[in-house]
């Protein structure tokens, strides 16, 4: 079930809402929570049944290797058996993780480099994997370092199943979400978070339907042909690409904010208008901000952090990026993407030490620019197709562009030009693609971002949400508008973090 | 005061959401039915098929598909061998299982024989749930066939389904003049031609239609179908292994329908094109066929004959690999009569898919050329016996 699928906006999500309330209202509160669960399961169970069990079983076994670490813990003879608990339950969940995400790409590189012919396992990767096995092997740790409270089966099985974050984050902490679910004010109707939560879902949806899948478009055409495109269509492919990623990721987490909202359960912010940065470092502390602090909390601070040696500091940076690639999926693409991440990280660092300042404008260029080339590397299906497509943005001397573009130029020139050598057939960097870029980048540029809008993130803006007639407009006109989207559409399109 | 003013801002937008959904609606609804380009000759079809099927006393064979059996089926053939009169309620394969089904719901009593040679494509999972083709002939000719049938939430789904492009071109096209010939014209027209008795195929048309409501085209020089036919067809059947859902529900609501009326549901294998990328004398075309067999069965659902009985050489074929000639009609009709006689005679009668080719390449050297062999004069005293009073 997506969120932009009609089934979850008109029948799911409502049905959820209300008989949780009418349970906390008519019975005691771990009916209503009860009910959050096998809904939460139902939906997950919707795509394919089967991957229930896996769920199941890794909140079972998670559950149980916490329990029994807490149990033992302040006991200094029981040390030593605490830490194997502890790398059994890591080598439980990180064996899922590998068996269901890495074996094939193992297989296929054995074949490749040992010139062997083993069989590839063609498992389908359940959904949400990396996400439920990040959260609760961050659980399990902090039960071994003693930081967690005792929590009931119930509330545990909410943390990890609990829908609106389920399937693509953001990554939540228990220490976040544990006492949410325990307080008892928690589990009263409170309009004021539903009318935030229909607004942020709202603007979460626009953003997915209206404008991701409409970048969508334009960027699928062009990875699928990145041997044969041009200077602007590789610019425009590559652009669409970029924005089309954030839109469709931030859109989604808007829609899990404002789920979960409804159960007056606030998640985490996990993006910070990202295509702001100035540097790399800025990027990542407002792109996917939930993973990055996970990485930093459950990698990149054991591996020793920043205290050790320069080189240890600049391994473990790269380390961290390298498995952060991987996180996302089992290919090349990914590594060489955190690859370039690591790097760029470890450039920055160097040069922050030189202390020279770039100016503002020049920083941000270069930040987005080089997190534009990245993504190319994470979105194309293969190393090669990712040098072709840089190949062609580099390429000025292969320029074509559409006729209408072409005669649009002609026509609100100012001086008079004569007709261009370099007019092709219909490309993908059409008008549209131009508004689109234009419009939709210059608003993640300069306008507050959505969390903002609700005050998740401080920030004065006259466009922080009030219950005005103006905020009114704005929340049917963003409603109207995405149901019109997906109107006249039979399949909805998938979020892209489903496949990671 | 605060909570009063959310709850305010919260109802307020609910009713204005649901206002611009009913104004949504509305425009929908003003525009169904406006001359838009569409299937049309499928209604006038449709129209002559039903009257035809409307005319024959019960019991009768019904067959019930897409185009296949459109232009693959001569009903006089199927009469001759089964001794009961056939009628196809067949007209094209875009059109859903759903819309089969409030057609055969109208002609289906007691003692018929419902027999549904079904496309490969109803079987399997798309990611289309209406495809833009039916939505859009449903709204142009499909509003008393179809659009007022189904149920409240069958129709918002409907309305989902339909792009916007399509509802603004139905809007420019309102109040123009009907493409639609009324019921009274097509069967006018239609006796005038059937009485002249010099049969001609009028293409994509109701005009096409011989007395029986079959087409049967004529065959086109072996050079122009080579060309056509000899690398085409292979994706009848698909790699995607799972049957779609809806097809499960739809087929069941049917065989329930058939059930309740004492009828006999045959579901049946439909007419393929035997060229080199699809040959059911090959084993990886015959493993796909007998995987579909399977997950059939898995479901509890039989499918009926031989599907090699059906495979039949290119040059039978009219324009598309589902579209029978006149000569490749008559074939697949005696091998599908056959298979419906021994059903109703209970007796099984197993092919293997190299036995099935070997009897459908007799049939085909056969009648290569010729007519059918059949003495039509007989057929028709078949019909005329059930043929309901005027």
């Amino acid at each position: 079930m997506l969120f932009n699928s009609p089934i979850y906006i008109f029948l799911f999500l409502p049905i959820a809402v209300l008989i949780y309330f009418l349970l906390n209202k008519h019975s005691n509160e771990a009916v209503g929570k009860g009910w959050l669960v096998l809904a939460s399961l139902f939906f997950y169970g919707y795509w394919n049944a089967n991957y229930l069990v896996l769920i199941i079983a890794s909140m079972l076994v998670n559950y149980a290797v916490g329990s029994l670490l807490r149990k033992q813990s302040g006991e200094e003879r029981l040390e030593k058996r605490r830490k194997r608990i502890l790398i059994l339950g890591i080598v439980f969940n990180l064996s899922l993780l590998g068996y269901f995400k890495y074996a094939d790409f193992f297989i296929e590189n054995i074949n490749l480099f040992a010139e062997t012919n083993i069989a590839s396992l063609d498992l389908i990767l359940p959904l949400a994997i990396s996400f439920f096995t990040f959260q609760q092997i961050a659980y399990i740790v902090d039960c071994y370092k003693d930081i967690t409270n005792e929590y009931d089966f119930l509330n545990y099985a909410l943390f990890v199943t609990f829908f609106p974050q389920l399937i693509a984050g953001p990554i939540v902490h228990h220490k976040q979400m544990m006492p949410q679910f325990v307080s008892q004010q928690n589990s009263l109707v409170n309009w004021e978070n539903i009318a935030l939560g229909v607004y942020i879902f709202f603007i979460g949806l626009l953003k997915k339907v209206v404008i991701a899948d409409t970048f969508a478009e334009w960027a699928n055409v062009g990875f699928a042909n990145t041997e044969s495109l041009n200077f602007f269509d590789a610019w425009g492919a590559s652009l669409s690409y970029t924005f089309q990623l954030y839109y469709d990721f931030s859109g989604y987490t808007d829609m899990a904010i404002g789920a979960a909202l409804l159960f007056n359960i606030r998640l985490p912010v996990n993006f910070n208008s990202p295509y702001k940065a100035v540097n790399i470092q800025d990027f990542w502390r407002r792109w996917h901000i939930t993973l990055s602090n996970w990485l930093r909390d459950y990698i990149y601070i054991p591996l020793g952090g920043s205290h050790a040696s320069k080189f240890k500091i600049y391994r473990n940076i790269m380390l961290t990026f390298v498995l952060g690639g991987l996180w996302h999926g089992a290919g090349w693409t990914f590594i060489l993407w955190g690859v370039l991440h690591g790097s760029a990280l470890v450039i920055h660092r160097l040069w922050h030490k030189t202390r020279i300042k770039l100016p503002k404008v020049i920083a941000w260029f270069i930040t987005f620019q080089f997190v534009n080339i990245a993504w190319i590397f994470f979105r194309a299906d293969s190393v090669s197709s990712a040098l072709n497509m840089i190949r062609a943005m580099a390429d000025v001397s292969n320029i074509s562009i559409s006729p209408t573009f072409h005669n649009l130029i002609i026509y609100f020139s100012p001086i008079h030009l004569p007709k261009f050598s370099f007019v092709g057939d219909d490309s993908i960097f059409s008008i549209l693609t131009l508004e689109y870029i234009l419009i939709f980048g210059a608003s993640a540029l300069l306008m507050p971002n959505s969390l903002q809008i609700i005050r998740f993130i401080p920030r004065k803006t006259k466009l922080g949400f009030r219950e005005t007639p103006l905020f009114l407009a704005l929340l049917v006109l963003m409603a109207s508008l995405s149901f019109l989207t997906f109107i006249g559409n039979a399949s909805q399109s998938e979020f892209l973090y489903f496949n990671f | 005061m605060k909570q009063k003013q959310t709850k305010f801002f919260l109802l307020a937008s609910l009713v204005l959401i649901i206002t611009i959904a009913v104004i949504y609606i509305s425009i929908f609804r003003l525009q169904v039915g406006s001359s838009v380009s569409a299937g049309w000759w499928i209604k006038s079809v449709y129209d002559y098929k039903e009257h035809f099927t409307e005319q024959i006393k019960e019991p009768k064979i019904i067959i019930a598909s897409g185009s296949n059996a459109l232009f693959g089926v001569d009903s006089r053939v199927i009469t001759s061998i089964t001794g009961y009169p056939s009628t196809s309620l067949s007209v094209h394969a875009g059109l859903n299982l759903d819309f089969l089904y409030f057609k055969i719901q109208k002609h289906l009593k007691q003692g018929d024989i419902l027999v549904m040679p079904l496309e490969y494509f109803y079987y399997y999972n798309t990611e289309e749930i209406l495809s833009q083709w039916f939505v859009s002939n449903m709204i142009a000719w499909g509003e008393t066939e179809y659009l007022d049938k189904i149920s409240f939430l069958s129709y918002l789904a409907f309305i989902a389904n339909t792009p916007k492009e399509r509802i603004l071109n139905g809007l420019y096209h309102l109040g123009k003049k009907s493409k639609l010939p009324s019921k009274n014209e097509v069967m006018n027209e239609l006796k005038e031609i059937h009485n002249k008795k010099n049969y001609k195929f009028y293409g994509y048309s109701h005009r096409s239609l011989n007395k029986y409501g079959d087409i049967l085209a004529p065959k086109r020089p072996n050079d122009v179908v080579s060309s056509i036919f000899f690398n085409t067809g292979e994706d009848y059947t698909t790699t995607n292994t799972e049957l779609d859902p809806a097809f499960l529900a739809d087929f069941e609501k049917i065989q329930k329908l058939a059930d309740l009326r004492g009828a006999k549901l045959i579901l049946t294998w439909p007419v393929t094109m035997r060229n080199k990328l699809f040959d059911l004398g090959t084993e990886p075309h015959q493993a796909r066929v007998s995987l579909l067999s399977e997950k059939l069965s898995e479901n509890g659902v039989k499918i009926e004959c031989e599907p090699g009985l059906f495979n039949l050489h290119y040059k039978f074929f009219l324009n598309d690999r589902y579209h029978l000639n006149s000569v490749g009609a008559n074939i697949r009709s005696i091998s599908l009569g056959n298979c419906i006689k021994g059903l109703i005679e209970n007796r099984v009668e197993t092919y293997t898919f190299e036995s099935s080719l070997e009897k459908v390449k007799a049939l085909e050297a056969k009648y290569n050329y010729g007519s059918s062999g059949l003495e039509w004069k007989e057929v028709d005293k078949t019909y005329s016996a059930h043929l309901r009073p005027h």
